[in-house]
């Protein structure tokens, strides 16, 4: 075995070519691709695990969110809770039939800034059938926004609108769309 | 005259079509026929009330007939039931350019619109250009202050741009097939008529001018000034006839006339004044009655009164 090292290492151009490769792997190694997004120090915690939780919020003694998830997992230290497939349903305070709905793969309750961060095929419902498709969102409850600064495609009968990012308004129910794309079918 | 008319509602086709009130598009719908809005800005789409507003070098494209529409600002109103557009308009620098399908000619032409604002208004059945008018189509140009047409009663009106008259420059005739843009160096046939203001009616093929009227005819070297002038068209949009009202002065390099009405037949080529009627010809015979008939080509020379009519007439003698 020495001796085979040896050999390999007498080719000139061994050292400078598993270096290469070494690198090539670390670069595009796809297990680090599939990764979890969890900061370092929260893998450091272990957290505790909620099957099937349900989360709710009132404002004015009026339900305006409920928030579930296939899993939930409580990081104490940080405040922060990591959400499996989590489904959020956002009322309207004046019409509680006006749902506004958010799917998402991931999210993270970020009990702080009482934020909702979501990502992974994030998607929209809103209550008058518009869709929203995403990658990446943030739900803000207390000041009643859903907004975002990635890619977004808007989806309604026979319009879809594809823009730069995307900002809404629930009490009022605006949609701010940045440089805006659509295509209407006739 | 009707294509004259017919074509300023297309001005509004491509606003109707934003949110696919196909309903209101003459142009004929394809199969996966789309309509594509952009803006370098943003959207803000407001859902309780159905509006959206589009700021930033908004960009509207039809795609099935190439049309298109560029403004600064674009706020529409949809009906709440339906979806359909109920409301629209383009503010700030104005641009559309038209295609659609000639009916008798079988052939694409194109309408360029400038103008600073651009309305449409279901519930009040109008459509609205303002601001620095310009349209110029294959065979006219218009330029006014304000071109304003209820959609229900098929009826206009242009108006002036303060200090100026509003200007219609168009054909007696219809151009040459192959005539793809407004050319007004190619003057046969080209009739230049200004106004205080200009009525349309599209029923009647008719357009009205109203207030210190004054036309060119290119072909007769023919000015005619008036209080009123109605214009008839075919539904070749070939104008048929002038009829001329109030102080009608006709002047041909080699003669003049004064009336108190004029028609002018573009059938028969026939110019006829009554009321007052008074022609002078160059060094030659002047001529008065209550009805003169005359030839627009002056070279042909024809003159004569209407039967029973006496005819007064003064004659220069070497």
């Amino acid at each position: 075995m020495v001796k085979f090292i040896k050999r390999i290492l007498s080719i000139k151009w061994a050292i400078p070519g598993l270096l290469i490769v070494v690198i090539v792997y670390l670069i595009f190694n796809p297990a680090a691709e599939k990764s979890d997004k969890k900061p370092a120090d929260k893998e450091k915690e272990r957290p505790m695990i909620i099957m099937n939780p349900i989360l709710k919020d009132y404002k004015n003694e009026e339900l305006s969110l409920k928030l579930i998830a296939d899993k939930a997992e409580i990081y104490e230290k940080t405040q922060s809770t990591i959400l499996t497939s989590p489904i959020a349903s956002l009322f309207d305070e004046a019409d509680a039939s006006k749902v506004t709905i958010i799917r998402a793969k991931t999210g993270e309750l970020e009990n702080k800034k009482d934020l909702i961060h979501l990502w992974g095929d994030v998607r929209i419902e809103f209550f008058d059938g518009q869709r929203l498709f995403t990658e990446d969102l943030f739900v803000n409850n207390k000041q009643r926004v859903i907004y975002n600064s990635v890619k977004v495609k808007v989806e309604s009968k026979d319009e879809v609108i594809n823009a730069a990012s995307m900002r809404y308004t629930m009490d009022n129910e605006v949609l701010l769309l940045k440089k805006p794309n659509a295509l209407l079918s006739l | 005259m009707g294509d004259k008319l017919k074509s300023l509602i297309p001005l509004f086709r491509i606003l109707l079509c934003f949110t696919g009130a196909v309903q209101f598009c003459h142009t004929t719908l394809l199969a996966n026929d789309f309509i594509s809005i952009s803006s370098s800005d943003s959207a803000v789409l407001n859902k309780s009330k159905g509006t959206a507003l589009l700021n930033g070098n908004v960009e509207i494209v039809h795609k099935s007939t190439g049309s298109t529409l560029i403004t600064d600002e674009l706020f529409l109103i949809r009906e709440k039931d339906s979806g359909d557009l109920a409301y629209a308009k383009a503010k700030g620098s104005v641009k559309m350019d038209l295609n659609s399908l000639d009916e008798y000619e079988q052939l694409e032409r194109t309408t360029h619109v400038i103008c600073d604002q651009a309305l449409y208004d279901k519930i009040k059945a109008v459509a609205e250009l303002k601001g620095n008018v310009e349209v110029i189509s294959h065979d006219y140009k218009i330029n006014a202050d304000i071109v304003y047409y209820d959609l229900e009663k098929e009826t206009g009106r242009i108006t002036e741009i303060p200090g100026k008259k509003v200007r219609m420059v168009f054909y007696k005739n219809r151009p040459q097939a192959e005539t793809k843009a407004f050319d007004l160096t190619d003057t046969q046939g080209l009739v230049d008529g200004q106004a205080i203001e200009i009525k349309l009616n599209k029923k009647l093929n008719k357009l009205i001018f109203q207030g210190d009227v004054r036309f060119f005819d290119h072909d007769e070297k023919a000015l005619f000034t008036s209080k009123k002038a109605d214009l008839f068209f075919n539904n070749k949009d070939e104008l048929e006839k002038i009829i001329a009202y109030g102080n009608v002065i006709l002047s041909q390099p080699q003669r003049n006339s004064a009336s108190d009405r004029a028609d002018f037949d573009y059938l028969t080529e026939i110019v006829t004044l009554t009321g007052n009627a008074r022609l002078k010809e160059v060094d030659q015979l002047e001529v008065f009655s209550s009805v003169i008939r005359l030839h627009m080509d002056e070279t042909k020379g024809m003159v004569e009164s209407g039967v029973h009519v006496p005819v007064k007439m003064k004659a220069k003698v070497d």
